[in-house]
């Protein structure tokens, strides 16, 4: 029996170092600390370190342990980047100056860690399901249970194959339905659940699948399992209903984030041939360093629901959020100017963008989605900006951590209006084939204008909503009608400048549902 | 080889050759005849040493061994080229000296001397060959592992690395009064409590050197020239900070520790808001004047002007040591008040 295994081996903490305080303590255990663990109780260098430690940790391992190119698509950066262009097209390559991260094992961790509902898509071959497989092993689970309990969609794949069987005998003897006990199926107890190839799922069983996704339980006869919180992972070949089946709407909506298996570069050639001839399988190698029990994974929810969310960072994500719903001549009324209100109708897309005339429609970002973004979609950006920041170490939530996840959390949801001039825009083709980079371009274009717009410093229909927030408890009737005199004052500011765009149609309506608030108060007060 | 190392290798020969794939995996530099050369060497030695001192050990230690050979060698921290010659020499001079006490704990001092000897070498200053002496002569001398760990968080603070001065002299108390006063060149005679105490009081302290009265010396110089293998790129200032002293140089910061033994430079975090190096000339601990590069006190005087144009001074915070800066040197120059 090995002492220990060069597989096993993880990362030393800290794995993502920040600069030491002006004055240091120092240990003179410290000495014997190195490049040799000393002995077994060191054997688990993470067992006692921080959770975000642990999460690098197993980060770091299946990086340089388990997957033999990883694509640093997560860029960080302190201070300048290396910035080359290559090519006739002027293709831009950045070396980032920070630790940065590959999205394909990042993205799957998160996940890991806030319980949520993770996509692979990528050609056949490209580890998906490895990487689902490897997280049900961060899990606790044995490989063989995580392999057994993964549920590989099929056209005649059954609501029995995917949820249990009543007990024959009990189907034949039953008087009422509650004596029928159903044997479920293994899977649905577990904390990792992994569906592969869930687009080969015919509708009606993916609509099963859909209650226990989404609700958290499986029903069967009238009877109910109730699944634990689990982390989801499920894997496409296609996401672009290229499946046997297309997958209802509703299903994918429950998925949080999509990640791409990016190519195999050929150059890491020998690496796989190494792994080969040395029969190596990472899953089968998972140090116990980095496999996280229930509770901690609970704490792990627990202190990134922590994670601070500064207001400047927020406030980037509402402009951001507000540009996509807003649709002019969606409807008629005010509220219904949206574009959900011309898609219940059935519109033609294309006829009602035609009819957009009045903005530039280049410059207006909400011109480039068919949609906009459901509560749903912004709080797992939400949560998701904040795991981000706990997995780098902050506790507070940066605006990059946003920038970084966003493209993951939005790539199914945001729906791009190919037809929209800004990709007809010089060096915007390509962006039509990806998803990833024109969501972080849609992000960065959102903050220019945010920028442009000054708000940060100068935001009025923010200081009204920041004044309301103080509680109407002691507000005079002058005072109320002061602030209703300034909120209209405003709405006719606003009013002569002409263009309605979707950041401003969302702060008329906040100024609509203050005024609102304050004609209420100030009713109640004349009765007093 | 000897008998009984053999014996392990060839009872375990797939599990062995399994752990070598493993590790070359990792490490493409370990190649079988430098992994070789270290088990057949010091590595055989370790063994032997440990079975004749403990007979039925050497099952154990030969694990020990080839794994952390296997580590060492394929980071070139031990074997025929490795980067510097000291892991291989605690191997070589220290562990077949310990055979019982490596046969006791074979994981764990094998690891924990291989790590030392290398931070001790890679410390700037420090000297690894005395560590190694020292351990060499008084190891064997120890009555258990933990006297032996003690010795060598001594050894480390007397062989220069400044910083673990403080649990250096806690582990001292651990150890038998001869060990420890021979690791602090204490006259024979001396009494551990009585060194200890001054030790403790004063860092510029030697039980083994002259006592002479106290008087202005410069007692160490720390930092060099980028160019020549230092720190700083240009003359650095010095600070203080939560009453310790702060380099300053280039837009960085290193928290320096020195004392009688050594001084060493911890890169720290440059402070947002100060703190502020002090003109040379500012204001100086009561009965120290700086004029014209000369350092006086009563009747003494100390010519500071290697140095050149003085840029900046700090106090330690026990008021024992003057740190002055210059704009003629990459050095900050320590001068002893006692």
């Amino acid at each position: 029996m090995a002492v220990f295994s060069l597989f096993q081996k993880v990362s030393q903490a800290p794995t993502n170092p920040q600069p030491a305080p002006p004055v240091r303590t120092f240990d003179v255990a410290d000495l014997y600390r190195g490049p040799l663990a000393d002995g077994p109780a060191a054997e688990d260098p993470a067992g006692a370190a921080p959770l975000d430690e642990k999460l690098r940790q197993a980060y770091f391992w299946i990086v340089n342990s388990a997957i033999i190119s990883p694509h640093y698509d997560v860029e960080y950066n302190e201070g300048p980047s290396g910035d080359f262009t290559v090519g006739d097209t002027k293709s831009r390559l950045t070396l980032p100056s920070a630790q940065s991260y590959s999205s394909f094992v990042l993205l799957p961790l998160l996940t890991f860690a806030t319980r949520r509902k993770c996509l692979f898509i990528g050609g056949p071959g490209r580890g998906k399901t490895a990487s689902a497989l490897l997280m049900g092993v961060l899990a606790g689970y044995p490989v063989r249970e995580v392999r057994r309990a993964m549920q590989h969609g099929h056209p005649q794949m059954t609501i029995a194959d995917l949820l249990g069987n009543p007990l024959p005998a009990d189907l034949v003897g039953a008087q009422k339905m509650e004596d029928i006990r159903i044997a479920w199926r293994k899977w649905l107890g577990l904390r990792v659940k992994i569906i592969d190839e869930y687009n080969r799922i015919p509708t009606r069983t993916q609509s099963a699948l859909l209650t226990v996704m989404g609700d958290g339980y499986a029903e069967l006869l009238d009877h109910i399992f109730e699944c634990p919180e689990s982390a989801w992972y499920l894997t496409a070949n296609d996401d672009q209903g290229g499946g046997t089946y297309q997958v209802i709407e509703a299903l994918r909506d429950r998925i949080d984030v999509i990640v791409q298996a990016l190519a195999f570069n050929p150059r890491f050639l020998g690496d796989l041939l190494a792994r080969i001839e040395d029969d190596l399988r990472p899953e089968e190698v998972v140090p116990r360093a980095i496999v996280f029990t229930e509770a901690e994974i609970d704490r792990l929810q627990t202190e990134i629901r922590a994670v601070a969310f500064p207001t400047d960072v927020r406030r980037r994500i509402e402009f951001f959020a507000s540009q996509f719903e807003f649709c002019e001549l969606g409807g008629a009324q005010f509220e219904y100017k949206t574009k959900d209100t011309a898609r219940l109708a059935g519109t033609d897309w294309a006829a009602l963008s035609a009819q957009d005339n009045g903005r530039d429609r280049l410059k207006d970002l909400g011109c480039q989605t068919r949609n906009g973004l459901s509560v749903r979609n912004l709080m797992t950006l939400l949560i998701y900006a904040k795991a981000m920041a706990y997995f780098r170490g902050h506790r507070t939530v940066d605006l990059e951590d946003v920038r970084q996840v966003l493209p993951f959390v939005l790539h199914a949801k945001l729906q791009p209006d190919l037809e929209a001039p800004f990709f007809d825009a010089p060096g915007n083709a390509s962006l039509r084939q990806d998803r990833i980079g024109w969501l972080r371009r849609l992000f960065d274009l959102a903050c220019t204008e945010y920028d442009r717009l000054d708000l940060d410093r100068d935001d009025p229909a923010g200081a009204l909503a920041t004044e309301f927030r103080r509680g109407l408890e002691g507000v005079s009737e002058p005072e109320v009608r002061n602030r209703l005199a300034r909120i209209e004052r405003l709405i006719s500011e606003w009013a002569r400048g002409g263009k309605l765009y979707g950041h401003l149609y969302d702060d008329l309506l906040q100024l609509k549902y203050l005024h609102q608030r304050y004609t209420n108060y100030l009713r109640w007060l004349k009765t007093q | 080889m000897n008998a009984a190392f053999s014996r392990v290798l060839a009872s375990a020969r797939a599990d062995f050759n399994r752990r070598f794939v493993e590790a070359r995996h990792r490490y493409p530099e370990l190649t079988p005849e430098r992994f070789a050369a270290v088990l057949q060497g010091p590595g055989d030695a370790i063994v032997a040493a440990a079975e004749q001192a403990a007979p039925g050990s050497a099952g154990a230690v030969a694990q020990g061994v080839y794994d952390a050979a296997l580590l060492l060698v394929g980071q070139r921290l031990a074997g025929p080229d490795a980067r510097h010659p000291w892991i291989q020499a605690a191997w070589t001079d220290v562990l077949p000296r310990l055979g019982g006490l490596v046969a006791a704990a074979p994981e764990r001092l094998i690891a924990a001397l291989s790590n030392a000897a290398g931070q001790v070498a890679a410390t700037p200053g420090a000297s690894p060959e005395r560590w190694i002496a020292l351990m060499r002569d008084l190891g064997p001398s120890c009555g258990s592992v933990e006297d032996l760990l003690a010795l060598g968080q001594l050894a480390a603070w007397r062989s220069g690395l400044s910083h673990y001065r403080a649990g250096a002299l806690a582990a001292a108390d651990r150890l038998p009064a001869a060990i420890a006063l021979a690791v602090v060149d204490a006259p024979p005679g001396s009494d551990w409590p009585v060194v200890r105490t001054d030790l403790q009081r004063n860092v510029w302290h030697q039980p083994g050197g002259r006592h002479e009265p106290s008087r202005l010396r410069v007692a160490a110089r720390v930092g060099a020239f980028r160019g020549f293998g230092g720190l700083f790129s240009q003359p650095p200032r010095i600070a203080v900070a939560q009453g310790h002293w702060l380099v300053l140089a280039d837009g960085s910061a290193w928290h320096l520790i020195a004392d009688a033994w050594g001084a060493t430079l911890h890169r720290a975090e440059v402070p947002k808001d100060g703190p502020t190096p002090l003109p040379a000339y500012g204001a100086l601990p009561d009965g120290l004047r700086l004029q014209g590069g000369v350092l006086r006190r009563g009747r003494e005087e100390l010519d500071l002007g290697e140095l050149g144009a003085l840029t900046s001074h700090a106090v330690s915070g026990d008021g024992a040591t003057l740190a002055v800066t210059g704009d003629g040197t990459h050095a900050v120059v320590l001068i002893a008040l006692n």
